[in-house]
């Protein structure tokens, strides 16, 4: 597999992959908020969805440049997908910024 | 929501039937209309609703501040015990009683697996740890029986893991707590 046609395959899952982890870690960061008590408890997690909605508009607005017809394809399914995942993120990770955390 | 649901399918159903009916009539509609309108236009604002809906009425299921009545549902493969702190006299029963018309905090434990607290009539269910305490506040608006299941697989007997919740007029519940018959 040519070097491009890896990066545009690493590409389409990029997005997805990252807010996989991030639903995990708001998940983790909330519960871990709760059992300890953390006082900047919805600011961590305010700072959390902050970084997570920022680190998924990179590939969502940054498209891969293309050396091929397989990579051509694949960026543009790629850059679709991780659109996607950008508004998948912003809006089922929102409501960690205001919903009660801890009962 | 059920009038939602309706609303929702008679509009389907048109469309499907006008596409073997009068086909001519969507002729001019193209593929990417149909994948922008009806996988994306249609379905995000009414999944946003359902979700804002979910979370307030999520909100209002916590248990904040004090309630009059209380009860603990303990899980066990596969039956639930409930009691009631208030009255520790009252026979721990597979039955939980309730006063209709009034919130109740139910404290949910497990001894042994992970279960899930469920009464679909009533709203929410919660999580029945072991070693953790989780509350989840329920309100029969109506006396009457209300059936609750295991809402998390918990093992070869987890179908069978049904419990019944009865919702009694508040005078009715009170001679209940007080030892009288129901």
């Amino acid at each position: 597999m040519r070097q491009g046609d890896k990066i545009a395959l690493i590409s389409l899952v990029a997005g997805f992959t990252v807010w996989s982890v991030g639903f995990v870690a708001l998940y983790g960061l909330q519960a871990l908020g709760c059992a300890y008590g953390w006082p900047t408890h919805r600011a961590v997690l305010i700072l959390a969805y902050g970084i997570l909605v920022a680190v998924l508009a990179v590939p969502a607005f940054w498209p891969l440049r293309s050396d091929g017809e397989a990579s051509a394809t694949l960026s543009v399914a790629a850059l679709w997908a991780n659109r996607a995942a950008l508004g998948a993120g912003v809006l089922v990770f929102l409501p960690v910024t205001f919903t009660s955390t801890c009962v | 929501m059920l009038a939602g649901a309706a609303v929702l399918t008679a509009l389907v159903l048109a469309l499907l039937t006008m596409a073997y009916l009068r086909p001519h009539r969507l002729a001019g509609v193209t593929a990417g209309q149909w994948i922008v309108g009806g996988g994306l236009i249609l379905p995000i604002p009414i999944l946003m609703l359902l979700t804002g809906t979910a979370l307030v009425l999520g909100e209002q299921l916590l248990p904040r501040g004090e309630v009059a009545y209380r009860a603990e549902a303990r899980a066990e493969q596969w039956a639930w015990r409930f009691s009631y702190p208030d009255v520790p006299g009252l026979p721990v029963s597979e039955t939980l009683h309730i006063p209709a018309g009034e919130p109740v905090d139910i404290a949910v434990t497990s001894a042994d697996v992970i279960h899930a607290f469920w009464v679909p009539r009533l709203g929410g269910k919660i999580d029945a740890i072991p070693g953790h305490r989780n509350v989840i506040r329920l309100q029969a608006d109506e006396p009457g029986i209300y059936r609750g299941i295991c809402a998390e697989f918990c093992g070869p007997g987890h179908e069978t893991m049904q419990f019944r919740v009865e919702a009694h007029d508040l005078e009715t519940f009170k001679s209940m707590m007080a030892g009288a018959a129901p």
